[in-house]
């Protein structure tokens, strides 16, 4: 398994011209995060956390040695979640996903070690996808 | 040490704006076509109900009334992806615009809701809030952006010198059966009125006229006067939804705010 792949997103710069919107979540997703670092991580689920204000997940991707790294995810809060329908075990530790998300700015690791990062949808082994939504949405 | 993944990762200015334009739930609403996850708390969006998504239709019938014949504005309500309206930037005097223009370019990375702070008055999350009343008393209950509420008097005026506050003091008074007119004061200056961060003084006051003209919707006419911050008095309206058979969800900011100490900004 590759330990990453590069998203393949066309950028429409045209786009970004509209109106500033107030960010969505409770913190300003650019002061935080970064548009220009958009990664999909392919791996498997460590353990979720099921907590406010943002839920976080886990994931172990291995590159061509084996070698292991973790990316932490930030995704939407549990009641936003809950409210589409998603809980705790929509994501079991263990399973295969791929990650499309956005890199932390700052670039610092999180206590745990593991790469701050920040998610916009998991799509699991069966193609379906989970935690779809970011605090990206809602900014220029 | 991530280089070897920054390596493989392509740099796509516009994601961020190009996902703010696409329906928002898009791949959620797939699958609930699909039969799984219909939502414990209904079909609204990721954030609790977002502007371009088609949240459920608010329902109709008349106006509920109290039984003293006063408007009954109890229920959960959202605003859906307009709970940023503020109509516009307010007329600023020279140094809040110069504080605001700072806010913008440090890309609101001060914002005391990143930071799991209230968010003050008029300014709203786009969680769903709950609104409880008396006689005496209306008290609405909001779901975030941290579980603060806000307790508007109706039998007393404000206190005497009662900031500087949070969400300030609130009174209200009816006019006629249909109109509750809210009247808040005793500021502090720390909250933002937006996440672009537009500034307030001390001396803000907030009139907000609820009006709820049928079943489904709550009416806002709001008037914001700051002397000190501002050239001239900002009216403004929110219209919001009843969103039925739900509830206000838990929402503790504070447990595992991480993002304070990554909040960079550029």
């Amino acid at each position: 398994m590759k330990p990453s792949v590069g998203a393949g997103l066309a950028a429409i710069c045209t786009l970004l011209g509209g109106a500033a919107v107030p960010a969505l979540a409770h913190h300003s997703f650019a002061a935080e995060y970064d548009s220009s670092k958009a990664i999909t991580i392919k791996g498997t689920i460590q353990k979720l956390e099921w907590v406010n204000p943002h839920a976080y997940f886990w994931v172990e991707s291995k590159d061509e040695s084996g070698k292991p790294t973790v990316f932490a995810f930030e995704t939407l809060s549990p009641n936003a979640l809950a409210r589409q329908g998603w809980n705790r075990n929509s994501l079991k530790p263990g399973e295969a996903v791929v990650v499309e998300g956005y890199l932390a700015k700052d670039g610092k690791l999180l206590a745990d070690g593991s790469i701050h990062a920040n998610s916009k949808s998991v799509t699991r082994g069966d193609g379906r996808k989970v935690f779809v939504g970011s605090s990206a949405d809602s900014e220029k | 040490m991530h280089q070897r993944y920054l390596g493989s990762v392509l740099g796509v200015a516009a994601v961020a704006a190009l996902a703010a334009l696409i329906p928002l739930n898009s791949s959620a609403q797939s699958e609930q076509k699909q039969g799984q996850n219909k939502g414990k708390f209904g079909p609204v969006g990721p954030e609790g109900q977002k502007g371009k998504s088609k949240g459920p239709a608010a329902p109709s019938g008349p106006t509920p009334r109290m039984p003293d014949g006063k408007t009954d504005f109890q229920g959960v309500w959202t605003p859906g992806g307009t709970f940023g309206n503020m109509g516009g930037l307010p007329s600023l005097q020279p140094w809040a615009d110069a504080l605001y223009k700072e806010r913008r370019a440090n890309l609101s990375k001060d914002d005391p809701e990143g930071h799991c702070l209230p968010a003050g008055v008029p300014r709203i999350s786009p969680f769903p809030y709950k609104i409880v009343q008396t006689p005496t008393l209306l008290v609405i209950l909001d779901e975030g952006n941290i579980h603060s509420y806000r307790q508007v008097a109706l039998d007393r005026g404000h206190a005497p010198d009662p900031g500087p506050l949070w969400m300030g003091d609130s009174v209200g008074r009816w006019e006629g059966n249909d109109t509750l007119v809210v009247d808040t004061v005793g500021f502090n200056d720390k909250t933002w009125l937006n996440g672009q961060g537009v500034p307030h003084s001390e001396e803000l006051h907030v009139i907000e006229r609820f009006g709820r003209p049928d079943l489904g919707h709550l009416q806002i006419d709001i008037t914001l006067e700051d002397p000190k911050a501002f050239t001239k008095p900002h009216s403004f309206q929110r219209i919001h939804t009843l969103m039925p058979n739900t509830d206000v969800l838990e929402y503790v900011c504070n447990e595992f705010n991480i993002d304070a100490e990554h909040l960079v900004g550029k």
